[in-house]
């Protein structure tokens, strides 16, 4: 069945009516047009579809949509405050962290989720909480770099404006 | 009329060589790059495809009218209304099979519909009747006379002038060296060694998986949307196979998340046009899943390569034959290209006087063998890197030793007969890696015996497909800023980048003034493809030719406006001034002064083709100039080996790299860490395996790539010997990244175990038999 369903999408209120089998990528995606949030495996594998769920590092591609109703959901294009990136998104910048960028966005909501728990990891915990987020490109080193300069640099605050 | 002495958009210092960071990660980063996968045109329809289950089969029937009388569903297609072949050395794939199948995969009925949902449940309404057929797995088995011949038509294909397939059999290219006399170098040698090296099937596994959109206009003109490495190569392979004129085909690359080869020739577009063209002009978009990508894209070919080597007792080589086979499915893709490119490299960056190489890329009903970074190097890499060390311990002589006492110099002669003349940085390569890796100190004991550890290194050459050709466009708008006109594909490995650099370099602009146009075969110019490690050298001289045409144009029209003749002034510092003086005008002084303040845009063009470079004669792979470039590289791995569990613990790798010089060091390391973690998956953990023709591990679950926790520290430095015709003495990298890899494990195994392992991947299984070898 289909259900009218409210959520709050990178801080904004939504509603909205979802197939009861209507996963949250799907609705992210094609629905909202919110395609940062990325496709890749749709097994809860791979990571590239990584969002937050109150907070909470989920992949999209297996979460119900309905299963969000009344929660907070926070993609990629909810980091940056507006259009200076948060201290993550720039470190991933300027550590070279971004090859082909298919899998930046998963690794960008789980190391969010990583330094608000944990706000000074070890290479040892950041590498743990990447670990369900594939990267084919970079070798992980310069992601893994990436977050523990943001982490120094305190990871919630934006620093720099979008293409700066 | 001397505005200024130099330009507001004067960039002081170089941009090539310098930190310059990729200019999409803002929008990578951000969410907002668009991909393939996120494209959406209005009145999209959305494709399914139907796949065989069997790898052999006769198609007996088709129903599809209960699919076509779904609600939703706008076209549906089988083979039999599609009289079409395409295909790039060889073309010989149906969009959609024609009678029989030849892959467990191979799709057989293409459904459009208005959503994916519809598509997927059409798809299942269809009823397909086959009648199985032998098949034949093993190629060496398909070599032989009396196996099933999946091409019955070989013979009858069109095929690019240098390969050559043998009508009648399963052999889709017969790729040969010939050089010196081997049989007379064997019995010159003190020893002859035969091993046999084999490797498995390995998936890109490209984050974004192939996808594509078509559209049909009413004049039959066709537009792709394609995630993919080469827009002109789509064009091409598409026009011969449909018989168009390459007009009216369009390519557009879109934004790609990864490609490692694996999206270089027509793979979801050819089945993706026949959608689109009972569509009534409405765009049909189809996008792999993930067990598609596995089962119906393209994998690195499995290769048998059988090395027999004569050496002297001093470990001087002296003569080598390789009979090596590429097992490429049921179409031959790029396999053609990687049974041939592999021979090349069979000798390693070795003199050998005495060379006699056998390659082929054989039919099977497996799935379809691509292109894989490093187009069958990396197998021989594995071979031949594995054979040296075997060599050296047979003979008592140290890894290094037999390596140094055997590599090319600049004079050396390579197996195809290429006298080499610049850029020859192997050598240094080897003393650096040693030096960097402390090769000489011994590891650390771990304290436990039961886990021991051991050093290995590997090291190898690699050419680039040539003569192949590049061509770029300049466009600078009347305020001195640039836009370039490229179809090198940005695959994540960062050529937009680079080419931007390459221009702001040349024009002497910051890098902020020039921008990089999306590859779109209606606007930018041609290029070959952007493979092969090609782009920085190919594409990086053809946009410096077309910036030189550039300023050529400038300093024409500039000359009359500083009252001088055309020899005396010289585009410098984003204008034009007068040789040795220094009146000066920038160049939005000169466009706006000549054409108005109203606007106009001035023109470089520049095309690049490797001088002198010959493709190499058929019979004997023999040419004067085999490559425009060699690229080399050597790895020293430290490992850890589980004598208990046959485990194997990569400590560190130490890769050094020449790709001549520099332009990007971010970048370069990017490709170098990237390229060794997607060797050490190669190694010790990627296999896709295939039972009978059938895919058993299609999913990221239970083929398993190198995680965040699989990876150890990586040194990666370069030794940047220039090439001569090199831009700025730039050669190509992303290829060897991952070449030495599997080989310099393998012999760390050895080094700690004695045990030798032959076989990719190296499995615990495998170092267990190989330890208890050890002990017989």
């Amino acid at each position: 069945m289909t259900r009218h369903l409210s959520m709050s999408i990178n801080g904004e209120p939504h509603e909205f009516d979802a197939a009861d089998h209507r996963t949250l990528i799907e609705v992210l995606r094609d629905d909202l047009a919110l395609t940062g949030t990325k496709d890749a495996c749709r097994q809860g594998v791979c990571g590239s579809c990584t969002v937050l769920v109150d907070g909470v590092a989920v992949r999209s591609c297996l979460m119900l949509a309905a299963r969000c109703q009344g929660k907070s959901v926070t993609t990629v294009e909810g980091l940056a405050a507006g259009d200076r990136l948060s201290a993550l998104q720039q470190a991933f910048v300027e550590a070279g962290a971004v090859q082909c960028g298919y899998c930046t966005s998963g690794m960008l909501i789980a190391a969010t989720a990583l330094l608000e728990s944990n706000p000074s990891p070890t290479e040892v915990e950041v590498r743990a909480a990447l670990v369900g987020n594939l990267c084919r490109c970079t070798g992980y080193a310069p992601i893994v770099r990436a977050v523990l300069a943001a982490s120094r640099a305190g990871a919630g605050h934006p620093v720099a404006a979008v293409g700066s | 009329m001397n505005d200024s002495s130099t330009s507001e958009l004067v960039q002081r210092s170089r941009a090539v060589g310098r930190e310059v960071r990729r200019g999409d990660a803002a929008e990578k980063v951000t969410g907002r790059y668009a991909y393939g996968m996120d494209l959406a045109l209005p009145g999209m329809l959305h494709a399914k495809v139907l796949r065989s289950p069997y790898p052999h089969a006769r198609i007996v029937s088709i129903d599809t009218s209960r699919a076509r009388a779904l609600a939703g569903v706008r076209a549906v297609v089988t083979g039999d209304e599609l009289p079409w072949l395409f295909g790039s050395a060889l073309r010989d794939e149906p969009f959609l099979a024609r009678g029989r199948v030849r892959y467990a995969g191979e799709p057989v009925v293409a459904i459009a519909a208005t959503t994916e949902e519809i598509a997927r449940e059409a798809i299942d309404l269809v009823d397909v009747e086959y009648e199985e057929l032998p098949a034949v797995f093993d190629p060496i088995e398909a070599m032989e006379p009396g196996a099933p011949v999946l091409h019955p038509d070989l013979g009858s294909y069109a095929m690019e002038g240098y390969y050559g397939g043998v009508d009648g059999t399963n052999i889709a290219n017969h790729a040969k060296i010939r050089r010196g006399d081997v049989e007379q170098g064997f019995r010159d040698s003190d020893f002859v060694f035969e091993d046999v090296f084999t490797t498995q099937y390995v998936q890109h596994c490209s984050m974004e998986a192939h996808v594509c959109a078509a559209q049909v206009a009413v004049d039959g003109s066709v537009t792709v949307w394609s995630s993919c490495q080469s827009p002109y190569n789509f064009v091409r392979d598409l026009s011969n196979a449909l018989g168009l004129p390459y007009n009216r085909v369009r390519v557009i690359a879109t934004g790609i998340g990864g490609a490692f080869g694996g999206k270089m020739y027509l793979r979801t577009e050819p089945l993706t046009v026949a959608l689109a063209m009972r569509t009534q002009g409405r765009p049909v978009k189809y996008a792999h899943t993930r067990d598609e990508e596995f089962i119906g894209a393209v994998v690195k070919h499995p290769a048998h390569l059988k090395f027999k080597t004569g050496v002297k007792r001093d470990g001087t080589i002296v003569a080598r034959q390789i009979t090596s086979v590429f097992n490429t499915g049921g179409y031959a893709d790029a396999g053609p290209q990687v049974a041939r490119n592999s021979a090349f490299s069979g000798t390693g960056p070795y003199r050998i006087p005495n060379v006699r190489i056998d390659s082929y890329c054989v039919y099977t009903n497996n799935p379809i063998g691509g292109a894989f970074r490093g187009f069958g190097v990396p197998q021989a890499t594995w071979a031949h890197e594995s054979q040296m060390d075997m060599i050296a311990h047979r003979l008592g002589i140290d890894p290094v030793e037999i390596r140094r006492r055997n590599l090319m110099d600049l004079g050396d002669s390579t197996s195809t007969g290429e006298v080499l003349v610049t850029s020859v940085g192997v050598r240094q390569t080897l003393e650096r890696a040693i030096e960097a890796s402390s090769y000489r100190t011994p590891l650390a004991p771990t304290g436990d015996p039961r886990v021991v550890r051991g050093r290995g290194l590997a090291t190898m050459h690699k050419l680039t497909n040539s003569p192949t050709h590049s061509t770029a466009f300049v466009k600078m708008h009347q305020d001195g800023t640039v836009v370039l006109l490229s179809s090198s594909v940005d695959l994540g490995q960062g050529i937009a980048t680079v080419l931007r650099q390459i221009v702001a370099e040349r024009l002497g602009l910051a890098l902020e003034h020039v921008s990089i146009a999306p590859p779109d075969s209606h606007y930018s110019p041609y290029d070959q493809s952007t493979s092969g490690s090609r782009s920085v050298f190919h594409m990086g001289n053809a946009v410096l030719a077309a910036c030189a045409d550039l300023a050529r144009r400038l300093c024409a029209h500039a000359a009359p406006l500083l009252g001088v003749g055309v020899e005396r002034v010289e585009y410098r510092d984003g204008g034009v001034g007068v040789v040795g003086g220094d009146r000066f005008l920038t160049a939005k002084a000169i466009i706006e002064k000549t054409f108005g303040t109203r606007g106009c845009t001035v023109h470089g063009e520049g095309r690049f083709t490797p001088p002198n470079t010959v493709p190499p004669d058929k019979d004997t792979g023999q040419t004067p100039k085999m490559s425009a470039f060699w690229m080399y590289a050597t790895h020293v791995a430290d490992v850890e080996v589980d004598l208990d569990t046959g485990r194997v613990k990569v400590l560190k790798v130490v890769a050094v790299h020449d790709a001549g010089t520099i332009i990007n060091p971010e970048g370069a390391v990017g490709q170098v860490e990237g390229g060794v973690v997607q060797g050490l998956g190669a190694t010790l953990c990627e296999e896709m395996l295939v039972a009978d023709g059938i895919v058993t591990n299609a999913s990221f679950a239970e083929y398993k790539i190198p995680t965040s926790l699989d990876v150890p520290e990586i040194v990666s430095l370069f030794v940047e010997a220039p090439h001569a015709e090199g831009p700025y003495g730039a050669k190509g990298l992303s290829e060897p990244a991952l070449a030495p890899t599997a080989p310099a494990v393998a012999n760390a195994i050895y080094n700690a175990t004695g045990a030798r392992v032959t076989s990719l991947p190296i499995t615990p299984e495998k170092v267990l038999a190989a330890l208890a070898a050890t002990r017989r």
